[in-house]
């Protein structure tokens, strides 16, 4: 059975994050459970991994309009959310 | 290209209407069997996943025809490209690295003829050309890992 991550998110885009919450309860809630869990499964069309300067970097889409973006330290089981919010 | 697809197998009408499980399963069988009514053969019975994989190859080859003739016979930067207009998004070194790995997917998935690895990629930069665009993730993705700008994301966060 794979561990379960620790999810941390950055504090300036926690705003955002409230409101994805607000918004999409239930989208929010499985964002949190695929981060957790599987975060680096790759699900076509919700799940995109970011290239070039942005290499290591994944995109999760919560919704059509909103999105998390995050990296995977595997070595200590965290996944550091850097954005949560909108698509720009 | 029409005889590549389907076999050379025809069958008139009439007898596909008297051999309807016959001709089905000979239409499985070969890939395509061509129906002929009176003088005039322009009609196929094929497998519906043969005929949608054909119109995907064809897609996915026209756009790759348009975006490489933007690039190499109009020598046109992919910046400017119009079937990909999201690349202005990527610096100059991300726009080779795309082309580079388009080129190299696009012959690999064209040979197996499975498209998933062509849609993943343009997914995927399609993505980071949008990255690029929020000034508030690079400054992020500058300054990662940090744990003092950082608090836990937790399920009560969830309302």
């Amino acid at each position: 059975m794979s561990p379960e991550y620790e999810v941390h998110l950055r504090k300036k885009v926690r705003k955002g994050w409230s409101d994805i919450c607000a918004r999409d309860p239930q989208g929010a809630a499985e964002t949190l459970r695929f981060l957790r869990t599987t975060p680096e499964r790759r699900v076509p069309g919700k799940v995109k991994k970011l290239k070039g300067k942005l290499k290591g970097l994944l995109q999760y889409d919560v919704n059509y309009s909103d999105r998390v973006q995050y990296w995977v330290d595997k070595e200590n089981n965290i996944v550091w959310v850097e954005y949560a919010g909108p698509h720009p | 290209m029409a005889k590549m697809m389907f076999s050379d197998e025809v069958v008139l009408a009439t007898d596909l209407k008297k051999r309807q499980r016959y001709w089905f399963d000979r239409a499985r069988q070969t890939g395509g069997v061509t129906i002929v009514q009176g003088k005039v053969a322009d009609l196929v019975l094929a497998p519906r996943q043969r005929v949608a994989a054909a119109s995907e190859t064809a897609l996915h080859t026209r756009t790759a025809a348009q975006f490489l003739r933007e690039v190499i016979t109009l020598e046109r930067p992919p910046a400017e490209s119009a079937v990909f207009p999201w690349l202005r998004e990527l610096d100059d070194e991300e726009q080779q690295e795309f082309l580079h790995e388009f080129v190299d997917v696009f012959a690999r998935c064209s040979t197996k003829g499975e498209w998933a690895q062509l849609e993943e990629l343009l997914e995927d930069w399609q993505a980071t050309a949008e990255a690029h665009r929020n000034p508030e993730l690079l400054e992020a993705w500058r300054t990662r890992g940090r744990p003092e700008d950082y608090s836990p994301m937790e399920v009560s966060d969830v309302a």
